[in-house]
């Protein structure tokens, strides 16, 4: 039978399902290659999975939607490196499930916030954004002050896990992790020490500046303050990250 | 051109297609430049391959051609494909902006601070170009206008320095950093004691308070008992090499004596800093801002709002 | 589609040779034509002495952010005036466009006076119309090929002068000239220039009406503007077509009365009007999207009619209302709310132009923080001042404030502010009043700044406010 032209534009689910192929193809042509690619992520050391508190923060954080405000990408512009610092790495991002990227900004960008502002900072920022910065239009979380529930931490990590970040269940594992990143990281990507390694980092930390409570806040402000923080740029040379492209 | 024009004013084509009984479909012809057109941006993709970075090939991709960017890394010469991260990298070298702002950083390195004040050229470029490095560094303890906060952090827009007001002074804070340390008196003094102290050092800033606690507290603050003018001298003017407040004018910034309508309110300010002390950090700029970044900074700070 | 044919990929572009006409119109267009080549070629010749600034008349420095415009200097932040300048070009052809239908199509138009422009090259080199359509259709001999070269060499070159002095007037002209031709210009210059080059060429010379035809919105939204009162170029069917059609001259259609006798109109169906226009349409077949206005077929038709010795007319400047023997009227609701609202902004432009100060003054308080407590007791205001001088002198200015009697103004720099010639100037001023003086917070006042020289410049002022702790 020859081919016509009027049977695809007359039988609309052939026509949606040869519309989503074609469609389907500019997407698959430019991000397929990506995972194959061997420059895609950049060769570079201090990139690790996120601790069970910092965890905790970045769900709260999604929960919150700070990502509709914040993105969390410098671009490589001159503009934002004088505002936010060294652009984002693909590398920076290898363990977040899901990226925070974003290019919406009505806050600024949060990819290198981590240890640029005090704990005190953001803990008065996040419950009353104006008692810090009167201009802002930030509105505020004060209900952060609740008690932070960890119990199902492990169970969280387990998600991740299943999606490919490497968080150790059994001993082998955690052997490669050690291998990977060093003792002190492996132990904190434990599943089976997750509830204890909160708690520790939390008390040693002191994030909401009350060291009585373990509050929602204490693992925000612990996420808040990691974030862009992991790699050490004066490392690398001006041009180096530019061979990955 | 006859068989053309009655192409042109014969009957309009159709796709032959009918729905609904008589709803057709025009089948009209292209004109031919926008055919050419067409064709032209395939041309143009074609080409755009073969220049710019197109094509995954293996675990590598086609870098395109003769779209090198060169750029200086520690003094040698580099050349990479085209890409935005090698474009910024030469941008940030030799870009207008930054050759620009280069020039302008000269002229401000080659300044002194009393030439840099005087000039309102060299001023307006501190100015902005310094909210940003202040933005980032200091504005998270200060505030982005420098008014610090009550308690915690110092003013920087006021006329009042703890560690003193000139440039260099600033230029000094910056640099090295500093411990703004006072011993709590929690146990030194009795609870009357505190009360006397605070009535002496309000009525150091002219408020009116009873004299006899007045008289006590000069005894404690000028005496061995409390020892305070080590620090903040026998007049309680402070002294800028200890960074200690002076206690004379009106302003506050541990104590909040002027959020208080009340004197009692106010004497309750001052004694719990006394009882409990003071204990802040400055910290050192020196090793995370380069000289000439502090050299901006400092102009900056003092600009705020009471530089001596 | 007709049965069995394949379909067509492309429409291909029927060729339309215009024939040459003389003629009334004819004789406007080239006056329109010749004073508008005049302007743009000449202007950026034209010197004009300046004591800041490119000594041209007309100049557009994009770095220093000026336009000059003979004694007008437009500063960036006067960039509105551009805005009322299209506004005034919009209403303007709507006005125009309602009353006398394309008159820009027809006569200001660049794409009409380049490709005229073009036409008449084509016509010098190659021959006229029937000689045109022969060298098209002949092979490809040397004879061909030297006139076609010809041909598109001037294009390039007409389309090369075109692009080179729209680059003049974004710089010095003599400069420029030399820097160009010694390769010694900026890359926006060259750029410039090749690419309207290329669009000149490909416009005028091959494109042509297919510009009006395809790619112009304007050409297309034009008919909203018009109505039955709009004048149209339109055959006069009436006469021309007569009861029995038209009738080419032959025996027993030799005369007037000849014709009559057997119903023949006056139109001898001498294809003229066809062969001058340059879009290649049949203008007896009415009122067409393509015709651009532009009276050419006008001019034919009145040089057949004078040969013959009949009235001209019988294609001519109407309106729909008079061809069917109503009165045509200009004065409509539609064209005099144009023409008001035409006249309104053209005035306001002027007052704005003619009353503008050539000195801004800004002042923006310090928001953060707002108000700060000083040692004294006093309470200090910070004040972000921007001065612009967009005058061609030196001037020296005293800052002062007004409205608050015990205050202190403290400018850092000196008393007077020497500002340089076209320069802008910015200083933090902060203001220092005990608040014990002030009546409330926030108190207003004002900033004044006063030229020192005896200039004509006016005394500018902005109000600001004072904040204080305490009462607010």
């Amino acid at each position: 039978m020859k081919f016509k032209h009027e049977s695809i534009e007359i039988n609309a689910g052939l026509l949606i399902a040869l519309t989503m192929v074609v469609i389907s193809i500019g997407g698959l042509v430019e991000i397929v290659p990506l995972y194959y690619i061997n420059d895609t992520i950049e060769q570079v050391d201090g990139v690790r999975p996120y601790t069970p508190l910092e965890l905790r923060g970045r769900d709260i954080y999604q929960r919150e939607g700070c990502y509709l405000c914040h993105s969390q990408m410098i671009r490589p512009f001159r503009d934002e490196m004088l505002r936010y610092g060294h652009y984002s790495l693909a590398a920076e991002s290898q363990y977040d499930h899901p990226f925070q990227w974003g290019s919406k900004r009505t806050g600024p960008d949060l990819a290198r916030v981590g240890e640029k502002y005090s704990n005190e900072w953001h803990v008065a920022h996040l419950s009353d954004p104006r008692a810090v910065v009167p201009e802002s239009i930030m509105p505020g979380y004060p209900w952060l002050m609740q008690p932070l529930e960890y119990a199902d931490v492990g169970d969280r990590m387990r998600a991740l896990k299943f999606t490919g970040v490497p968080y150790s269940e059994t001993q082998q594992e955690y052997d490669a992790n050690v291998t990977k990143f060093g003792q002190g990281v492996a132990d904190s990507l434990n599943i089976l020490r997750a509830e204890k390694n909160l708690v520790q980092q939390a008390q040693t930390g002191n994030y909401d500046g009350d060291r009585a409570r373990l509050t929602e806040m204490d693992a925000l402000v612990a996420y808040l303050q990691m974030l862009g923080t992991l790699v050490d740029f004066s490392k690398y040379d001006e041009g180096y990250f530019a061979e990955f492209r | 051109m006859s068989e053309a024009k009655t192409k042109q004013q014969g009957a309009v084509q159709t796709t032959g297609h009918a729905w609904d009984g008589d709803i057709q479909e025009f089948n009209n012809p292209l004109p031919r430049w926008w055919l050419w057109g067409f064709y032209a941006s395939v041309v143009f993709a074609v080409l755009y391959w073969v220049i710019y970075p197109a094509w995954p090939v293996g675990k590598g991709y086609t870098t395109g051609l003769f779209n090198n960017i060169t750029y200086t890394v520690n003094g040698e010469e580099r050349s990479r494909h085209w890409n935005t991260r090698s474009l910024l990298v030469k941008d940030m070298q030799t870009g207008d902006e930054a050759l620009k702002t280069k020039e302008y950083m000269q002229k401000v390195a080659a300044a002194d601070y009393r030439q840099i004040l005087a000039d309102p050229d060299m001023m307006a470029f501190v100015r902005s170009v310094t909210k940003g490095l202040f933005g980032d560094n200091c504005a998270a303890c200060h505030g982005s206008g420098g008014a610090g906060v009550m308690g915690l952090f110092p003013n920087l827009a006021d006329d009042d320095w703890l560690w003193g007001g000139s440039v260099e002074d600033i230029q000094n804070t910056i640099t090295l950093g500093h411990t703004g340390y006072m011993p709590g008196f929690a146990r030194t003094f009795s609870d009357e004691q505190l009360d006397d102290v605070a009535h002496f050092v309000l009525s150091l800033s002219g408020h009116e308070v009873p004299a006899d606690k007045v008289a006590r507290g000069k005894q404690l603050f000028t005496g061995e008992g409390g020892g305070c003018y080590y620090c903040h001298t026998a007049a309680g003017t402070g002294m800028k090499s200890q960074g200690s407040a002076n206690l004379t004018d009106n302003i506050w910034t541990i104590a909040d004596v002027q959020g208080q309508t009340e004197l009692t309110g106010k004497v309750d300010a001052v004694k719990t800093v006394i009882r409990n002390g003071v204990n802040r950090v400055m910290p050192t700029w020196q090793g995370r801002l380069d000289e000439n970044q502090i050299k901006l900074l400092s102009v900056y700070v003092h600009e705020l709002g009471g530089g001596q | 589609m007709a049965e069995g044919t394949s379909p067509e990929l492309y429409h291909a572009r029927i060729p339309i040779y215009p024939r040459s006409v003389k003629g009334r119109f004819r004789t406007l267009k080239w006056g329109i034509l010749a004073l508008a080549y005049g302007v743009y070629f000449l202007i950026p010749w034209l010197r004009w002495e300046r004591v800041v600034g490119i000594p041209q008349a007309v100049a557009f420095d994009i770095e220093a952010r000026r336009f000059y415009l003979f004694d007008l200097v437009v500063h960036a932040q006067d960039i509105f005036w551009l805005a009322g300048l299209l506004v005034i070009a919009a209403l303007l052809l709507f006005f125009v466009t309602g009353i006398a239908g394309r008159v820009f199509c027809g006569y200001f138009c660049f794409q009409t006076l380049w490709t005229d422009v073009y036409i008449l090259i084509e016509r010098l080199v190659q021959g006229e119309r029937v000689a045109r359509i022969r060298l098209d259709k002949q092979p490809w001999n040397g004879e061909k090929i030297a006139k076609k070269l010809l041909t598109h060499l001037l294009w390039l070159l007409v389309g090369f002068w075109t692009g080179f002095t729209f680059t003049l007037y974004w710089g010095n002209a003599p400069d420029l000239f030399l820097a160009f031709f010694t390769g010694a210009a900026p890359f926006p210059a060259y750029a410039t220039t090749l690419f309207l080059m290329f669009t000149t060429y490909v416009m005028a010379g091959l494109a042509r009406e297919q510009v009006c035809t395809y790619m112009c919105p304007y050409a297309r939204f034009q008919g909203a503007m018009f109505d039955r009162d709009t004048l149209i170029v339109a055959y006069d069917e009436k006469r021309g077509e007569g009861d029995a059609g038209r009738h080419k001259i032959a025996r027993g259609f030799k005369s007037k009365s000849d014709r009559e006798v057997d119903g023949a109109g006056d139109c001898i169906d001498c294809g003229y009007c066809v062969q001058v226009c340059p879009t290649g349409i049949d203008i007896r077949n009415g009122m067409q999207y393509q015709c651009i206005s532009c009276a050419l077929c006008i001019d034919a038709c009145d040089t057949i009619m004078d040969s013959l010795n009949w009235p001209r007319g019988l294609i001519k400047y109407t309106s729909d209302k008079a061809q069917h023997g109503e009165k045509t009227r200009f004065f409509t609701a539609k064209n005099i709310g144009y023409g008001v609202t035409l006249i309104a902004t053209v005035v306001a432009l002027i007052v704005s132009v003619v009353g503008h100060v050539p000195v801004d003054f800004n002042v923006s308080q310090v928001r953060q923080p707002l108000f700060v407590q000083m040692s004294d007791g006093r309470i200090q205001n910070s004040y972000e001042i921007k001065i612009n001088n967009k005058t061609d002198r030196a001037v020296p200015f005293a800052l002062e404030i007004d409205g608050l009697p015990s205050a202190e103004l403290d400018k850092r720099q000196k008393q007077h502010l020497h500002e340089q010639p076209a320069q802008s100037l910015s200083l933090l001023a902060r203001v220092r009043v005990n608040p014990q003086s002030l009546p409330a917070s926030p108190a207003e006042f004002r900033f004044r700044v006063r030229p020192q020289d005896d200039t004509e410049l006016p005394i500018l002022e902005q109000s600001a406010f004072f904040h204080s702790a305490g009462n607010h």
